[in-house]
């Protein structure tokens, strides 16, 4: 396929798959525009090597653009998995940080439910990821 | 304390220890390489680990638990998620709707290597 100047294609992967997404974009189209795209083609099934999904959900992945270098000639879009964990945000104070500790847990009453008590695990957390993206 | 992160394999060992730059008492920020590290070995993992400051019962944050999804949605399958703090280690995995947590009968010893690399001291108990 013959990209033109900006264009490039996205890589994607889902499910244990990894594919090229076969229509290009325009490198600079913003994250959310690739991600509703993207979330479109493996819904479809039209990702080469990554089956249908009607149920995929780009939640929690980023878009991540690595301009071309001097060792990859050219630019490239990937989507995958965040992988950053802990809540302490880089320059956040600690007072900041105690005050969104107590904003979320008021928030969040529903989201982590104390369910058991075990000598090994006196808490069982029940955690839900969907009303955990919606609050990001 | 800084958090840290490994990734164990099938047999319980130790094959990536994930000290990202930026890490914070707090924080381990988003990291291709880990993502790369965990897509390359697919077949060979069971979980990733990651420590969190103090002591007491772990439970995981809204960053992990919105960390660990897509993860195993990318990979297609459910990993073991492991947090520890200074004397706690709990383990949490994808139950169909939600994280639950899992029995610990006992620590694995690569637990003591997560606390080293994240600067905890043995609490006295």
């Amino acid at each position: 396929m013959e990209l033109q100047a900006n264009e490039v294609l996205v890589n994607v992967t889902w499910a244990g798959q990894n594919g090229d997404m076969p229509q290009p974009v325009e490198f600079d189209a913003s994250n959310q525009d690739i991600l509703n795209w993207v979330t479109e083609a493996v819904q479809s099934g039209s990702i080469p090597g990554i089956t249908s999904d009607p149920d995929a959900d780009f939640s929690g992945f980023v878009v991540e653009k690595l301009a071309a270098t001097e060792v990859r000639p050219t630019n490239q879009v990937i989507v995958r998995p965040k992988t950053a964990f802990g809540d302490w945000i880089l320059g956040e104070t600690r007072e900041e940080w105690l005050e969104r500790q107590a904003r979320e847990r008021r928030v969040s009453s529903n989201l982590v439910q104390t369910a058991s008590e075990t000598e090994e695990t006196p808490e069982e957390e029940i955690v839900t990821p969907k009303s955990a993206f919606e609050r990001l | 304390m800084k958090e840290a992160g490994l990734v164990i394999d099938l047999n319980g060992r130790v094959i990536y220890q994930h000290l990202p730059e930026g890490r914070s008492s707090g924080y381990l920020p988003d990291s291709r390489a880990l993502w790369e590290f965990i897509w390359e070995n697919r077949e060979d993992i069971l979980g990733v680990a990651h420590s969190h400051p103090g002591y007491g019962i772990p439970s995981p944050s809204v960053e992990d638990v919105t960390t660990f999804r897509p993860i195993d949605q990318a990979l297609g399958k459910d990993l073991h998620w492991w947090i520890a703090t200074g004397d706690r280690l709990a383990l949490y995995r994808w139950v169909g709707t939600h994280y639950a947590s899992f029995p610990i009968l006992s620590e694995p010893t690569w637990v003591a290597d997560l606390r080293d690399v994240s600067g905890h001291y043995t609490k006295m108990r």
